[in-house]
C-alpha cells in the first residue's frame, strides 16, 4: 500500500495528489446524478404527504419478480419523507377486493383507488427488466424500473423516471486461458441458479427515487422538507 | 510515517465516511427488507416476518424511529391471524403515529371490531 503510494507521488507532483483526492471528493458528492432538474411544480402544488405503492407490472419474464421487488420499494420512499402505506397489507388487501391482477390495478382510476387508501399520490411500479443474461466469459444481470407517480386527488401524473442498474461479476484473469475460461463457467453456473437481484433492484430504486435532479423531492418527513418548498433565493 | 501517506489516508478515510453516510437511514428498518423477500418466497412462513417485525418495533420505539407503515404490517399479520385486540392496539398505534394512515386505519379497526364481536356473539361450542 505504501509501496503504491510513494510511486504514484513520484509520478505525479504533490500538488497533483491533492488535485485527485479533492476531485474524488467531489466527486463522492455529486454522484447522486447530474442533468436538467425536473419540473416539480405540480408536486409543489399537490404538496403530497403520503404514498400508495401498489402491486408492480411485470414485463419479465420471471415471475416471481414483482413479489420480491415489492420488498425493496418502500425504504427509499420513506427515507425521502413519505408516509407510505405498508406494502404488504396494501397487496393483500387488493386481492382480498379482487383486484389480484396488478396490471388492472394500474388501469384503474387513480383517484378511486387512492379515495380506498386515503391516500394522497399512488405510485405505480414497472419492472421492464429482471434477467441475467449468459455469456462464455461473463454473465450479466440487469434490473430496469420505470416509476409514474400520480395525483390522488386530480389523476394527474406528477412525476415519472426510469432507473437501470446492471452487474457483471468481475473475473480477472488468471493468465491461464483455460483456467480462465472454467471459472467463468462456474461464475455463469452460480449466476444462473440464485442470480441476485435484489441488492441491483435496491440500488436502482435508491438512485431512481434519491436523484438529486430526476428524483423524488424530499416529502413532509423529511429535515429538508421546508428548504425545498421555500427555497432561499 | 510520511505526511504524503498520512495525507492520502486521511483523504481516503473522509471519502470512505463520505460513502458510508448516504446509507445511514432516518428509520430503523432492521431487517424488513428481507424478512418480506423470505415471506414472499415462502407465504406459509409468517412467523420470521412476525419476528422481524416486533424486533424492528421494539428497538424503534426506544429510538422513536419505527418506520412509516410497520406498525399497521405487523398489526394486519395478526389481524389475519385472528388476534383482533392486538390488531387494533397496532392500528390505533399507527393511526397516532402518522395521521396520513388515519382513513386506512380505522376501516381496519372496524373491520377488526366486527370479527371481534361476531366471535364475541357466537357461543362457546
Amino acid at each position: 500500500m505504501s509501496k503504491r503510494v510513494r510511486s504514484a507521488s513520484q509520478v505525479f507532483p504533490a500538488g497533483w495528489l491533492w488535485g485527485f483526492c479533492l476531485v474524488g471528493v467531489l466527486l463522492a458528492g455529486c454522484a447522486r446524478g447530474v442533468g436538467v432538474p425536473y419540473n416539480y411544480d405540480k408536486i409543489r402544488a399537490l404538496r403530497p404527504s403520503s404514498i400508495l405503492i401498489v402491486p408492480v407490472v411485470n414485463q419479465s419474464v420471471d415471475v416471481a419478480a414483482p413479489d420480491y421487488f415489492l420488498s425493496t420499494a418502500s425504504l427509499p420512499v420513506a427515507e425521502q419523507g413519505y408516509y407510505v402505506f405498508p406494502v404488504n397489507l396494501v397487496k393483500r388487501l387488493l386481492e382480498d377486493d379482487g383486484l389480484s391482477d396488478a396490471g388492472f390495478v394500474h388501469r384503474a382510476d387513480p383517484v378511486r383507488l387512492a379515495g380506498l387508501f386515503g391516500a394522497d399520490t399512488v405510485l405505480y411500479i414497472v419492472i421492464e427488466r429482471w434477467d441475467a443474461r449468459y455469456a462464455v466469459l461473463a454473465t450479466t444481470v440487469t434490473v430496469q424500473f420505470h416509476y409514474v407517480l400520480k395525483s390522488g386527488i386530480t389523476g394527474e401524473e406528477l412525476w415519472r423516471t426510469r432507473s437501470t442498474m446492471s452487474y457483471t461479476p468481475e473475473s480477472q484473469s488468471s493468465g491461464n486461458p483455460w483456467a480462465d475460461l472454467i471459472a467463468a463457467a462456474i461464475t455463469a453456473a452460480v449466476a444462473k441458479a440464485a442470480p441476485n437481484y435484489i441488492p441491483l433492484a435496491q440500488a436502482a430504486n435508491y438512485s431512481a427515487v434519491m436523484d438529486r435532479y430526476q428524483g423524488l423531492p424530499p416529502g413532509p418527513h423529511h429535515r429538508k422538507y421546508m428548504h425545498w418548498l421555500h427555497p432561499v433565493k | 510515517m510520511n505526511p504524503r501517506i498520512l495525507v492520502s489516508v486521511i483523504l481516503l478515510l473522509l471519502f470512505v465516511m463520505e460513502g458510508c453516510h448516504r446509507h445511514q437511514t432516518v428509520y430503523h428498518w432492521g431487517d424488513y427488507e428481507s424478512a418480506l423477500y423470505q415471506h414472499y418466497a415462502n407465504p406459509a412462513e409468517v412467523e420470521p416476518l412476525l419476528k422481524s417485525l416486533r424486533a424492528i418495533i421494539n428497538r424503534g420505539e426506544r429510538k422513536r424511529n419505527v418506520p412509516p407503515g410497520l406498525y399497521a404490517e405487523y398489526g394486519y399479520l395478526l389481524f389475519t391471524m385472528g388476534r383482533l385486540k392486538e390488531s387494533i392496539a397496532l392500528f390505533a398505534k399507527e393511526k397516532r403515529t402518522w395521521p396520513e394512515s388515519t382513513l386506512l386505519m380505522e376501516k381496519l379497526i372496524r373491520e377488526s371490531e366486527k370479527r371481534l364481536e361476531l366471535i364475541e356473539e357466537t357461543p362457546n361450542s
